[in-house]
Formats: structure tokens, C-alpha cells, sequence
């Protein structure tokens, strides 16, 4: 007869869990500013460690949030902000919509506005509205992964969307005034 | 304007989803990872220090908020993890298997009226180590009422040199020949302990703009008065009277 451990099986429900939220762990470590192979690396870190207390963290109402939390404090550990403000930056988005012209262009140009829009937000609010809006959270989640309140988030959040939808709005002006 | 939804659109295409391909070979890397874990101890500290890490332990802060909330089960939770905390206090006092129980009982319910109060959660595990020395210093002093004195003192004196001392002090407070013990001391030694001593104590932070005394040395200092304290004539003469106390007290005096 085959057992199954106890650590065996919540190995299985660690990788279970992984195979969710991975990808959007390492989307958010990507769009807080780390490179991919960093990214990587603390995602699997995040999950290891949340493997570690897999009896507590599978019992959390919210085990994503734990996870995040983790990476996301991991990421300042070894991540100075001020190394993925400046970087990385698209250096001519209106130039490759009026180039190109299309639908799929318009989409990669707001993409990479609304990128460069991020980096430029208070951290709070930018860590708020990555994990709500790019990594898709729920506000409860979020804010355990932040360690602060859910109405902190609803108010980091808002004011990011604020900030962006300017941003973005005020970007199409002036392509269209280029296009003219 | 930008719409919410349009914008949602746009920054949930930036998280760039794993594909299955890519998804399989990390989870494969992942599950390496995991048995790795197991036979390196050196790489199992390196990632339990990042929990660590992560503001101490999310889980309970999570824990206090849903139990303050009502919730049944994170009350059960808080109970079952800490339980042992407790009880390893209980033992180091000695205490009997029922005085343990009326102690861990008292515990909870002193917790269910504090719970409200915390203003750190995470400081839960202290207050709960804190209440509960108190609580089992106030039956072993209960039991020295009813004539066990020797007991007590040995224990009382054994607890001195410890961190915990403030609750030491406690038990000690309770004995008559404290207070002339307390006269004794210089002034200084005098309102130092009795801040310690109040009931709940007082921070290092109040204690240091009360007597304008630098938070560091607040420990070296209150070391210095519990050491006077242990020498005081009163004392001595109180654990005197008590032949399984008298070794002790002379033990540490005549060892300077």
C-alpha cells in the first residue's frame, strides 16, 4: 500500500498553489521594476518559504496575499527602487504608434506608457495598484501582501487609476496632435 | 478620459501569464527545489529567514484581527498555536498539571478582554508569555500564602537572575519583608523598580523620560538594583527564617 507523508502531500499542494500564482508573482516583481531572472528567482524563493509554513499558510484566508508578501519584501531587500525608476524606460512610444499606425501598435504604445507611468507613481500606490490591477489580487490580499489596511488600498488604488488615466488620456492628445 | 475598465485591460496584459510549456518546467524546477530543501539545512534557514523577514509572522497579525472580528476559528487557531507557549511557562514555574490549567484558562479569558487592545498583533506571543509568567507567579505566591513558603523562595531567587525579571520582582513585591528591602535602596534603585513593577509595567520608552535615564542602560541599572536588592539586610533576614532559602541568598552573595 502506498502512504502518502504528510510532507509529501503538502509538497503536491504547494506545487498546486505555484502553478496559480506563480506567474503573476513574477508579474508583479516584473513590473515593480526587477529583471526576469530576478524575478524568477524570488518567485521561487516566495514559494519555498511559504512551503516552509505550508500548515499555517494554506489555512490563511488569504495564502496569495502571504506570498506576495514575501516576494515583495524580498524585492526591496535586493532591489533599490531608485535602480528601476530610470531604467527601462521606452524611449519613443508616440514614434512607434505613428510608425506603425494599427490597432496592435496603439495597444503596445499604451502598454508601454502606462509602464512608464507606473515608475513614476508614489511607491505606495504603485506597489497598490500592481498586485490589484496587474496581478490581480483582491483588495484583502493586497493588503496583507502590503501589511496595511484595505482601506489604505482602496485609497492607493484610486489615486494610482487617478494618476494613470491622466496620464494615458493626455498621451492620446498629443498622439493625435502628432498624427495631424 | 481613459475608462477604469480600459485601463484594467491594459495593466493586466503587463503581468504577461506564465504558458503551460513555461509553467510545467518551473513547477518541475520548483518541486527540485522543494527536495533540495529537505537535505540542505544551510538553504532551509535561508528561505524560512525570509518569512522571518516579512514583518514577523503575517499570520497572526491576520489571526488577532479575524479573532477580534468574531471568528470562531481563528480563535481556535490562536489557542492551538499558542497553547504550548503557555504551557512550557507553566513548567518552568512548576506548577501542578491543575494550577497550569486555571492558569492557561485565566490566560484566555484575560486575552479575549485585551484582545481589542493590542496595538501591535504581532506582539502577541509576548503579551500572552507576559500574562501568563504573571499569572503563574500569583499562584505559586497563593501557594506560599498557605505555608509554602520555602518553596517560593527558591523559586522566587532561582527566577532572579532571569530575563523575565520584572514578574520575579512581582512575586517578590507581594512579600512582606519587600517593602523595607525596597527602603534599603538608594532612591534611584527605589523608583526604578517600583515603575518596573507596576502593574502593567512601564515601557523602557516611559521609564527612560520619567527618570531620565538612556533606555540602554535602563537594563544595567535595574541588573544593579535587583543585585542590591538581593543583598538588602531585610531580605536576608526574611529568607533567614527559611532554611531551604538561606543557601540560596548566601550562595549569591558570598560569590561576590
Amino acid at each position: 500500500m502506498v502512504v502518502m507523508s504528510l510532507e509529501e502531500e503538502y509538497d503536491d499542494q504547494a506545487t498546486v498553489f505555484y502553478r496559480e500564482y506563480a506567474g503573476r508573482v513574477q508579474g508583479f516583481l516584473i513590473s515593480m521594476g526587477c529583471d526576469r531572472g530576478l524575478a524568477e528567482e524570488i518567485t521561487d524563493d516566495a514559494f519555498l518559504a511559504a512551503r516552509r509554513r505550508w500548515a499555517h499558510v494554506r489555512d490563511l484566508n488569504e495564502p496569495a496575499g502571504y506570498v506576495f508578501k514575501i516576494a515583495r519584501n524580498e524585492r526591496s531587500k535586493r532591489q533599490k527602487d531608485h535602480d528601476c525608476r530610470a531604467k527601462d524606460l521606452h524611449p519613443d512610444p508616440y514614434g512607434a504608434v505613428r510608425a506603425a499606425g494599427d490597432d496592435l501598435a496603439q495597444i503596445v504604445a499604451d502598454r508601454a506608457v502606462v509602464r512608464q507611468a507606473l515608475r513614476q507613481l508614489p511607491a505606495r500606490q504603485r506597489e497598490a495598484i500592481i498586485l490589484r490591477d496587474v496581478a490581480g489580487l483582491s483588495e484583502a490580499a493586497t493588503a496583507q501582501a502590503m501589511g496595511v489596511s484595505v482601506g489604505s488600498v482602496k485609497r492607493y488604488t484610486s489615486e494610482a487609476r487617478q494618476k494613470l488615466r491622466l496620464l494615458l488620456s493626455e498621451f492620446r492628445r498629443q498622439q493625435e496632435g502628432n498624427d495631424r | 478620459m481613459t475608462g477604469d475598465e480600459e485601463l484594467g485591460a491594459i495593466l493586466a496584459m503587463l503581468c504577461g501569464d506564465l504558458d503551460d510549456a513555461e509553467l510545467d518546467r518551473r513547477a518541475a524546477r520548483f518541486r527540485g527545489a522543494l527536495r533540495r530543501l529537505r537535505d540542505d539545512p544551510a538553504e532551509a534557514t535561508r528561505i524560512d529567514a525570509l518569512a522571518a523577514d516579512a514583518g514577523d509572522d503575517p499570520t497572526v497579525v491576520s489571526l488577532v484581527t479575524h479573532a477580534e472580528g468574531g471568528d470562531r476559528d481563528a480563535w481556535a487557531e490562536i489557542v492551538e498555536r499558542y497553547a504550548p507557549l503557555v504551557w512550557a511557562i507553566c513548567t518552568r514555574f512548576k506548577l501542578s498539571r491543575a494550577d497550569a490549567e486555571d492558569v492557561a484558562q485565566t490566560v484566555w479569558l484575560l486575552l479575549v478582554e485585551h484582545l481589542g487592545k493590542l496595538r501591535e498583533p504581532a506582539a502577541l506571543s509576548g503579551w500572552l508569555a507576559t500574562t501568563t509568567q504573571r499569572e503563574c507567579l500569583r499562584v505559586v505566591t497563593a501557594a506560599r500564602r498557605s505555608g509554602q513558603r520555602g518553596t517560593w523562595l527558591d523559586r522566587a531567587l532561582q527566577f532572579v537572575d532571569d530575563k523575565a525579571i520584572d514578574e520575579e520582582i512581582l512575586l517578590a513585591e507581594r512579600n512582606a519583608a519587600l517593602p523595607e528591602a525596597l527602603a534599603e535602596l538608594p532612591s534611584r534603585c527605589q523608583q526604578l523598580l517600583s515603575m518596573l513593577l507596576a502593574d502593567p509595567p512601564h515601557s523602557y520608552a516611559e521609564i527612560s523620560t520619567a527618570l531620565h535615564i538612556p533606555i540602554g542602560s535602563i537594563g544595567p541599572q535595574r541588573a544593579r538594583c535587583l543585585e542590591r536588592l538581593r543583598r538588602s539586610n531585610a531580605l536576608i533576614a526574611w529568607a533567614q527564617e527559611e532554611p531551604r532559602g538561606r543557601g540560596q541568598v548566601h550562595d549569591s552573595t558570598d560569590g561576590r
